[in-house]
């Protein structure tokens, strides 16, 4: 542990405000990096969940260190608490409301897991740095900005996978059958094919969502040309 | 406990450091295979998921070992649990032909969240070891699940049709092939249109009638429009 940071362990005034302000500056940050990939959850979004996940362990730390008085005084010798109790609310209130930001498109893509994901994360940190735990906040603050660079690595992982969603539409829905044994003739494994749920909502073609799993060396593009070229396919792309 | 480990388990910087790292490397590697197989969860969720788990643990001794407080140091750690189950429920989909996907997204968020909650408690070995299982798990057994599902017996059999009576049809097809059907659910697709209608039959096939040659005797009936075995 440092022992400069030793003088920020004491719940005070100057120390009150300091954690709030490094908690809505390391919120904040998490919430630039999100931002500027046109995300739901926003700047502001990070800033206010990691200052309230802040907010929740001070009042505990507050109600403890009143206990004493608040025994002396009122003469209630049983009154307890657990300090960590309101910041364990956090962590499953977070993740309640980090599931209502996900959504399933009808093209079966999961959407917004990253978000609920990172907003549970910052919820997360804003603990560790209302209980005054600047060691922790340095370290987390620093790894979860690196993650967030590593989006090209996730890009060359997923150039270079054997397995592929594409989303394709056709004219009539016996077509879909028509593509899974094409594809099977050019050596791909169809794991799985979805309808479309929201058929007939978008556009009047019949879609289907398929898992492929490629053989070894057919690029992604090659497999989208090739069903392009057939008549009966409206549209394809890699979802 | 490993021997090997022992100085890493002290709360010094030092060991926050190295948990954390711990924490975001065993997601990771978790992460880059789902990534892989395009898995809607992929290798950053993984990471913060574990990342912030270890969080959790972290705060917690701290709050009892450095501060002091007489608390209970597991209350943190136990609503991580129950939170992702949250985050993963949003991941499960219930498709129209009435099955489950993202199941396993989510068990494996999960149980990515419970490592990260090993590594923030500094229980080094326990991390480590579950990870390797879990890789191992996801790169083995989901072909040794496949082979066994192409195995089974049991079928689903999917039918959409408009409204010519095409569920008899096929329970005739069944009949005489000897297959058992164990359950059959009618859905209405849209109502204003062409009445198009899907027909859902749980079958227990025999060596009679194979699954191909039921697919062609299903295709070839009037007013069906697409069949599939789930």
């Amino acid at each position: 542990m440092l022992p400069f940071f030793a003088q920020f362990r004491q719940l005070t005034f100057a120390t009150m405000l300091l954690r709030m302000i490094f908690a809505m500056l390391c919120g904040g940050f998490i919430g630039l990096e999100r931002e500027k990939l046109n995300r739901p959850a926003g700047f502001r979004t990070y800033m206010l969940t990691c200052l309230g996940a802040a907010l929740t362990m001070m009042i505990a730390q507050y109600t403890v260190e009143m206990l004493p008085v608040w025994k002396t005084e009122y003469g209630n010798a049983q009154l307890n608490v657990d300090v960590t109790r309101l910041s364990a609310q956090v962590i499953n209130g977070i993740g309640f409301l980090g599931a209502g930001t996900i959504l399933v498109t009808g093209q079966q893509e999961v959407r917004g897991l990253t978000t609920a994901v990172c907003l549970w994360a910052a919820a997360c940190l804003g603990i560790a740095i209302g209980s005054g735990f600047l060691e922790c906040m340095l370290f987390g603050f620093a790894i979860i900005l690196l993650v967030m660079l590593l989006k090209p690595l996730e890009k060359w992982v997923i150039a270079r996978s054997r397995y592929m969603n594409i989303y394709v539409e056709v004219d009539e829905m016996s077509d879909l059958g028509e593509i899974s044994t094409q594809l099977r003739q050019y050596g791909m494994k169809v794991l799985d094919m979805e309808i479309d749920q929201q058929m007939g909502m978008r556009s009047k073609h019949p879609g289907a969502v398929l898992h492929l799993r490629l053989d070894k060396k057919t690029p992604h593009a090659a497999v989208l040309y090739m069903m392009a070229e057939h008549d009966y396919v409206a549209s394809v792309t890699e979802v | 406990m490993l021997p090997i480990f022992e100085g890493w388990r002290d709360f010094t910087l030092e060991s926050i450091a190295l948990r954390l790292l711990f924490a975001a490397l065993c997601g990771g590697l978790i992460g880059l295979e789902r990534e892989y197989k395009r898995r809607p969860a992929g290798f950053r969720t993984h990471i913060i998921i574990c990342l912030g788990a270890a969080l959790t643990t972290l705060t917690s001794q701290y709050l009892a070992l450095i501060l002091g407080y007489a608390t209970d140091i597991t209350r943190m750690g136990a609503q991580v649990i129950a939170g992702i189950g949250f985050i993963g429920a949003g991941t499960i989909v219930v498709t129209r032909q009435k099955t489950v996907k993202g199941l396993t997204t989510a068990a494996g968020l999960w149980v990515t969240a419970i490592i990260g909650l090993a590594f923030g408690a500094g229980y080094f070995e326990l991390g480590i070891a579950a990870t390797i299982l879990v890789e191992l798990t996801e790169l083995f057994l989901s072909k040794l699940e496949f082979f066994l599902d192409r195995k089974s017996p049991d079928v689903e059999l999917y039918v959409e049709y408009d409204t010519n009576p095409v569920v008899e049809k096929i329970v005739k097809i069944c009949q005489a092939g000897k297959i058992r059907v164990d359950n059959l659910e009618i859905t209405r697709l849209d109502r204003e249109e062409n009445g198009l209608q899907s027909v859902l039959l749980h079958l227990h096939l025999n060596r009679n009638v194979s699954e191909e040659d039921l697919l062609r005797q299903v295709e070839a009936l009037e007013g069906v429009h697409m069949t599939r075995i789930l």
